[in-house]
């Protein structure tokens, strides 16, 4: 229960920890001594997890008010943006996705919480700080991850007959595919191509452990072999017609998952929440979970799609307050674990991984203990940097290029070559 | 001061000062119009070409010298220029066909025999009021590929269902649809108030000769409306080139950007990925563009004309 | 009224005739179906619950209102419809006042540089908006401060060239006579311009303001730009950012909002077609 408070203690620079001696005092019960209002800026899902631990928070830090305001994710990043530059109206803490924290970081939006989150750095998942962190400093503290494994529907592979453990690499999946395909008339998995947004080409990307740009900035894919294998992948589910053509998020998607028109999808341990909450609630029972296939040459079966940060406004008036409540509601398991429970978001705080709730069957998923397949992915993520500040651009441009390669307009490595050349063009990268 | 003016002087100056005194009130009215252009037209324009020479992500003092940087990157960036033949590739695939209609719909409105005239007139023209935003999303929802309505109609007649918007052709094809409904009205309006202003005795002379509907439509209407189709054809074209909220709400600029317009271009670089400087430097190239097809057009259309 | 009689003195065979006029009204039929179709669907679908939107029928199988209640009780929608009406009328209001003194100033007025002037005013028509995006909005954001506020979407309009060229159009025809007969009589300039040349020049205000308003009803580019934050939302920008948050897109309320926004300009248009029609000539015939 007294983490937080001695986390505080030790993360205090030291003038500030010998003003406020109150802190290490007031260990196990309440601290007064950080006061003020502060603004949190968010999206709903989010936002409702995090008013889940207010009640607690308020008890420890009973003269903090917190004020919420609820924009959705493109007004929070464009609302962020206008205040950054016209210096006015940002509020304390916003919430960020890994996939646009490192360009507000490159903005000099955020506050350097490099000494406050020194505690968490080992007990976060490793790679969570990469987006977070410019030239050795560290501007935010992760939330949650989004390990990627893979969804599958049982009853697609028992009628096809195919033993979902059989499938150990991607080559297994794409033999799979076809029989799948063959004997039951159901698509692989769902894959865009008019409107392909490279998501799945990230994933297979970060699975092997790199991005689109290598440590140094460098733009690599019409270089790195591996970028080659995921891409090529991709292709060759293309070329057999072994993916259902819808663009993500949109009613029809859904509907390949509802109607059991998919027999897997690769994607990131929030898409179960989903799954379960509002896309396809009724086929619980019909899906299971396992990680996903090894690309030849690699042992590697993990990757990440997404996850979030909490950060610290540069311009923020009282960044005691707005730290006090990141680490109450991001460094505590108690707090991590009411929000996973309640909104699916998988903690990236790693100490959670050992609360039962990881071992506890899921109906959903055919009573599998689906939450310890990612749990297990997680830690075994890579450090790969698929979110660099000009993100945003790059994943537009690459996504030309696959659609171009989806329609059949050009080969793999000349959808490669042109990726690299229009990114290079553009981000004026080497 | 009323009668200090009326004195005659002899110095210069002043009396130049007395003329301007006296036609003060045609430049206060006026001024207004300066002012505000100056301040909201002028001035940016300036500001914009000194942005364009710079790097600047928005910051406030974080603007960088870069020379010609911009405009060379610009000279190679193919999703820009792309998104000039795209708005090319829209403005010929809707604008023959739209001006074709609104005038054959104006001649038709102006008969006659036809009834209900006002009211044909208002429903057609009813889709101008319409915001494009919502009508964007009406349409998306209509010719979505899987559920949208254009495709039940049109396997349900046993055609062949339409990629509307997942296929590079078909997207185009789409936001010409937008268009053509939302601005074939205001050509008609605009084509059937400029024939009312026609002699009918025109026509009648013409039908005594011989002449059948159609000849007469080509010969003498289409000539006589040279000048409002002139017009239209070049509201048209600068609207054309000007897209921004129709392909953003319907296609978003996909598939393969490929109905991305030069405005969603600088929109972009400007406010989501935060290239101030670049975002100028393509918005300068853009006017110069503009511009000159401006011109072309005119020149093109006037020839025709002589 | 006199071509209506003359021209159905034609001599034509009465079948073919009939025929002729059976596929004109039938074509005249067609595109008023194409041109009103959207509308209906966007009424039915905004009648419907979600996923019927994407079941392909029309008609709305449980029409229920429940759309609008959500949009107007979960969304700042009625905010930004009224935001949308005062916006657009204070800047029609202000434009077409100050277009009507421009343009009277060119019509009824000489000075030095009149002609020059005025050819420039008509040369700032072609300068595309898009030039003018991003160092506009810098200055509404650091000069001016104006980001979320009304401002940038009424004062730069005002600087209206289309406008002014409009008013001047129909104030040359304004007799020199009775402007001289009321200076005679003592009236200030400025009092001829309010009392007399506003008065007579009615219809055009009138059509001139129709344009200004549904321009300002529909803009879209230059608002979702100044106006960042959803409760300072006009209308197109709050259906808009409606399809923003992750999950399933919320086209039941877009369509209700998609409603809401177009059917204001439809009873307006109803109300005022005759200077609907007047405005959007006037710029075309006249020039």
């Amino acid at each position: 229960m007294n983490a937080s408070a001695r986390a505080i203690a030790i993360a205090l620079p030291i003038s500030l920890a010998t003003i406020i001696g109150v802190v290490s005092q007031a260990q196990t019960t309440v601290n007064t001594a950080v006061k003020g209002e502060i603004t949190i800026w968010g999206w709903k899902d989010p936002l409702s997890a995090l008013k889940l631990v207010d009640d607690s928070f308020g008890k420890a830090f009973p003269n903090v008010t917190l004020k919420y305001v609820q924009k959705s994710a493109p007004d929070t990043y464009q609302g962020l943006k206008l205040a950054v530059s016209a210096g006015s109206g940002a509020p304390d803490v916003v919430l960020l996705e890994d996939s646009n924290l490192a360009q507000f970081v490159g903005l000099g939006a955020l506050a350097d919480v490099t000494d406050r989150t020194q505690p968490y750095l080992k007990k976060m998942n490793a790679y969570k700080w990469n987006a977070a962190t410019l030239k050795g400093r560290v501007y935010s503290m992760p939330w949650d991850s989004g390990p990627v494994a893979m969804y599958y529907r049982r009853d697609v592979f028992q009628k096809a007959g195919v033993d979902i453990n059989s499938i150990k690499t991607w080559n297994d999946y794409l033999s799979a595919a076809k029989v799948i395909k063959a004997k039951t008339g159901v698509k692989m998995l769902p894959l865009a191509k008019a409107r392909n947004d490279a998501r799945f080409f990230e994933t297979l990307l970060w699975q092997q452990g790199i991005g689109y740009t290598d440590r140094s900035g460098a733009v690599i894919l019409d270089k790195d072999p591996r970028a080659s294998l995921a891409l090529g992948l991709i292709a060759n589910l293309y070329k057999d017609d072994l993916t259902a053509d819808f663009e993500n998020w949109t009613d029809p998607w859904y509907k390949t998952m509802s109607d059991g028109q998919i027999a897997t999808l690769p994607m990131a341990s929030w898409m179960g929440g989903f799954l379960k909450g509002w896309i396809a609630p009724k086929t619980a029972g019909q899906w299971g979970v396992v990680p996903l296939p090894t690309f030849s040459g690699s042992r590697a079966r993990a990757s990440n799609d997404g996850g979030s940060h909490l950060a610290i406004l540069e311009s923020s008036k009282n960044k005691e307050a707005a730290w006090a409540y990141i680490e109450y509601h991001l460094g505590r398991p108690e707090s991590q674990l009411t929000m996973y429970k309640a909104a699916d978001l998988f903690p990236s705080l790693e100490s959670t991984y050992s609360d039962p709730i990881f071992n506890e069957p899921d109906a959903f998923f055919g009573g599998q203990k689906s939450r310890q397949v990612f749990a297990e992915a997680v830690r075994t993520v890579s450090n790969a940097t698929v979110y660099t500040p000009d993100y945003a651009e790059i994943n537009g441009l690459v996504s030309i290029e696959i659609q171009k390669l989806a329609l059949g307009k050009q080969s793999v490595s000349a959808t490669l070559g042109n990726a690299a050349k229009s990114v290079r063009d553009r981000t004026r990268r080497k | 001061m009323r009668s200090l003016e009326i004195i005659p002087r002899p110095a210069r100056p002043v009396a130049a000062w007395q003329r301007l005194w006296r036609q003060r009130w045609g430049l206060l009215f006026i001024a207004p119009f300066f002012v505000l252009f100056g301040v909201f037209s002028v001035y940016p324009i300036l500001f914009s070409s000194w942005l364009s020479f710079r790097e600047w992500n928005g910051v406030p003092g974080k603007e960088v010298f870069v020379g010609f940087e911009n405009f060379s990157y610009a000279l190679r960036d193919n999703l820009f220029w792309e998104s000039m033949l795209n708005v090319v590739l829209i403005f010929a695939l809707h604008l023959p066909l739209m001006l074709l209609v609104a005038l054959v719909l104006a001649v038709i409105l102006n008969q006659n025999f036809l009834r209900l005239q006002g009211l044909w007139r208002a429903l057609i023209f009813l889709p101008h009021l319409t915001s494009m935003v919502a009508a964007g999303f009406t349409f998306r929802l209509i010719l979505e590929q899987e559920t949208g309505f254009a495709n039940a109609l049109l396997t349900g007649l046993g055609l062949p269902s339409v990629p509307w918007l997942n296929d590079v052709w078909w997207a185009r094809v789409s936001v010409s649809l937008l268009l053509l409904w939302a601005w074939t009205g205001y050509q008609m309006v605009i084509f059937l108030s400029a024939l009312q202003t026609i002699p009918p005795e025109l026509n009648e002379a013409a039908m005594m000769d011989g002449a059948n509907r159609v000849q007469i439509f080509w010969r003498i209407t289409v000539p006589l409306l040279q000048p409002v189709i002139i017009f239209c054809l070049t509201v048209s074209l600068i609207g054309t080139f000007g897209l921004f909220t129709e392909p953003t709400i319907l296609t978003g600029g996909g598939p393969i950007h490929s109905t991305a317009t030069p405005t969603m271009e600088i929109f972009g670089n400007a406010f989501t990925n935060l290239k101030y400087g670049y975002a100028a430097a393509l918005s300068y190239i853009y006017f110069l563009i503009v511009v000159v097809a401006t011109i072309i057009q005119l020149r093109f259309t006037n020839r025709g004309q002589a | 009224m006199t071509r209506r009689s003359s021209s159905r003195a034609a001599p034509r065979p009465p079948l073919s005739q009939h025929l002729v006029h059976g596929l004109i009204y039938a074509f005249i039929v067609a595109i008023c179906v194409f041109t009103t179709f959207p509308f209906i669907w966007m009424l039915f679908s905004s009648l419907k619950p979600l996923g019927e939107i994407f079941g392909q029928g029309l008609l709305p199988a449980n029409p229920s209102l429940e759309n609008f209640r959500r949009l107007f009780t979960e969304t700042p929608a009625l905010g930004a419809l009224v935001r949308s009406f005062l916006i657009a009328l204070t800047a029609t209001v202000s434009s077409v006042f100050f277009c009507a003194l421009g343009g009277y100033g060119f019509a009824k007025f000489r000075f030095p540089g009149r002609g020059p002037l005025f050819a420039l005013m008509l040369g700032t028509m072609t300068v595309p908006f898009a030039v003018m995006l991003v160092p506009l909005f810098v200055m509404m954001r650091n000069v001016f401060h104006w980001i979320d506020t009304p401002w940038p979407l009424i004062v730069p309009g005002i600087a209206n060239a289309f406008g002014i060229f409009f008013m001047r159009q129909y104030m040359v025809s304004i007799s020199d006579e009775m402007l001289d007969a009321a200076r005679i009589d003592g009236a200030s300039e400025w009092q001829i311009f309010l009392r007399l040349v506003l008065p007579t020049t009615t219809p055009a205000l009138a059509s001139l303001g129709i344009i200004f308003f549904m321009g300002s009803w529909n803009n879209y580019l230059w608002p979702t730009i100044v106006l960042r934050d959803p409760s300072s939302a006009t209308l197109p920008v709050l259906i808009a950012s409606l399809q923003g948050d992750a999950g399933r897109t919320p086209y039941d309320l877009i369509m209700a909002a998609s409603v809401v926004s177009t059917l204001p300009m439809l009873i307006v248009f109803l109300l005022l077609q005759r200077f609907f029609y007047a405005g959007i000539t006037a710029g075309s015939v006249k020039g």
